[in-house]
């Protein structure tokens, strides 16, 4: 593994660490200034400070004592400092939720700038809670 | 902003067929746009064109080789499978507008982000939302090839 690829791991520990510490500082550490961030009900955040102030609510609320786990799937080098990564999220909810676990699949763009990576791009869909075979036989897409 | 970023926001306000067809954009920044900005916005207005048509050939060229797509499902697919979707007609598309899109460039690299009203069929089942999405371009081969899309629900269309 490249000092680049260990960099972009870390990255993605550290938002999963800061998310299942509830640090929605920590966890907006991660992207950049200027960041655009689309989360899985389709919402944007723009900015750096939108994230931080989005996460503090969820931790509070919806996704108070949950826990997430990354999965790195795969990262694109666009060029030494451009990276495009795809990973899927599982995220526990605590216990007696309303809703159950689920899965999500994000697209991150990262940027390195003065030696930092930092997410300069992410969106993430919530996998559809679609049976196997009827995933076999009608897989919707948009 | 250093030299590594260059950053280029605009909003499109006309319709992706008025700036395929060159006419003015409209943009936040007094800058015009930089010529690598409409580069880019008319290849993703190509392969908007071409996923409504059913191109596979238009979209071959489009699609970067190793591009993944994550649709609004959160389904997954690459080249060859997304390129079969389209040459079976499994997966057709009725209405793909773009609106609200924002460029930005980071040196070759061109990551676009919107809002979009699909109308779609996919094995029968109809498919109609708004969803948000996001779009990577690579300008390479000597043309700007997509690696990555991304789209997510934002509700049913009325």
């Amino acid at each position: 593994m490249t000092s680049n690829e260990q960099s972009i791991h870390d990255i993605l520990k550290q938002l999963e660490a800061a998310w299942n510490a509830s640090d929605n500082h920590r966890c907006a550490s991660s992207f950049a200034t200027d960041a655009t961030f689309i989360h899985i009900f389709g919402g944007e955040l723009d900015g750096q400070a939108a994230i931080e102030g989005s996460h503090r609510v969820i931790f509070d609320t919806i996704y108070k004592g949950s826990r997430l786990t990354i999965d790195s799937r795969s990262i694109r080098f666009v060029r030494p400092d451009v990276a495009v990564v795809f990973a899927q999220m599982h995220l526990a909810l605590a216990q007696g939720a309303p809703t159950p676990d689920f899965d999500t699949r994000p697209t991150m763009v990262m940027l390195k700038e003065q030696g930092k990576w930092q997410i300069v791009a992410f969106q993430n869909t919530r996998i559809s809670e679609v049976p196997a075979a009827a995933h076999a036989a009608a897989r919707p897409a948009t | 902003m250093n030299g590594v970023r260059l950053l280029l926001t605009l909003t499109v306000l006309f319709a992706p067929g008025s700036l395929w067809s060159g006419a003015p954009i409209a943009a936040h920044k007094a800058e015009p746009p930089d010529a690598r900005v409409r580069q880019v916005l008319a290849v993703d207005e190509a392969r908007r064109k071409a996923m409504l048509e059913g191109d596979v050939a238009a979209l071959d060229r489009i699609l970067a080789e190793d591009v993944t797509i994550f649709w609004g499902d959160g389904t997954e697919d690459n080249k060859p499978s997304t390129l079969e979707l389209f040459r079976s007609r499994r997966l057709r598309y009725d209405q793909l507008e773009y609106f609200n899109t924002r460029v930005r460039l980071f040196g070759q690299t061109a990551v676009l982000t919107g809002e979009a009203s699909v109308k779609a069929a996919r094995d029968g089942q109809t498919i109609s939302y708004l969803v948000r999405s996001t779009r990577v371009y690579v300008n390479q081969n000597g043309r700007w090839e997509l690696v990555a899309n991304q789209t997510t629900r934002v509700r049913p269309l009325r």
